[in-house]
């Protein structure tokens, strides 16, 4: 079942909305929140896929943390 | 807004420890972002590489943007690290006891390196170039400081 929620149009929303619907030539006001709110999404899940792409590209010794690691770099330790 | 990311969190990225989630989630929380480092955060990942190309190739991943030309502010610097040596105290650094190392054989009081100049050259750059910085070690960054934002997951 579908749910309403009501916002307060202020200028920059008003704004905002206008530029999203001319740029991607929507109509509707909810058209164009569903395609902002898919886009700052998919953003987020790349940037994890980028993260997880460079994970593990260089190791520790042991169990040591990058925290312990560089403090031990920068004290001169 | 333009935040300077700090070693440990990269390092802890590259290498996924145990700190990773949190490094991992503090990136992605603020990645719309512009990413910036300077050259002492560049040289210490770049120990860690076999070669420099990698770490560029990480970095471009992640848009992380190495600043080689920056605003140095010189005397904020030089103040919260001379405010540092005048507080400077021996701290063992695995369990924290402040310590007086003294040599059992000519009774002259030993001194060794702790804290040196890194901290306050990043954060330095940090205040002069940006708008704050992520990290996972922010003590001494609050204590000497106390202007520069630490974003936080929260």
């Amino acid at each position: 079942m579908n749910q309403t929620i009501t916002i307060r149009l202020t200028p920059k929303r008003e704004r905002l909305l206008k530029l999203l619907k001319k740029r991607f030539n929507i109509k509707k006001n909810s058209e164009a929140i569903d395609l902002a709110l898919s886009m700052s999404f998919k953003d987020d899940a790349d940037y994890r896929s980028r993260l997880e792409k460079v994970s593990g590209s260089i190791r520790l010794k042991g169990k040591a943390t990058a925290v312990k690691r560089i403090r031990s770099l920068r004290d001169g330790m | 807004m333009i935040i300077t990311v700090d070693s440990n969190i990269l390092i802890s990225v590259f290498s996924k420890d145990s700190l990773y989630r949190k490094s991992a989630a503090l990136l992605e929380k603020y990645c719309s972002h512009e990413y910036i480092i300077n050259d002492c955060i560049y040289l210490e990942l770049g120990i860690h590489f076999s070669n420099l190309k990698a770490l560029g190739v990480a970095l471009n991943t992640l848009e992380i943007r190495l600043i080689e030309e920056y605003e140095r502010n010189y005397n904020e610097t030089l103040n919260a690290w001379n405010n540092y040596l005048k507080k400077k105290k021996f701290v063992c650094p695995s369990c924290g006891k402040v310590i007086n190392p003294i040599c059992s054989n000519c009774k002259q009081r030993l001194s060794f390196r702790q804290r040196i100049l890194t901290d306050f050259l990043i954060a330095g750059f940090a205040s002069a170039n940006s708008n704050g910085i992520i990290t996972l070690d922010p003590t001494y960054y609050r204590n000497y400081f106390p202007q520069l934002i630490i974003f936080e997951t929260n």
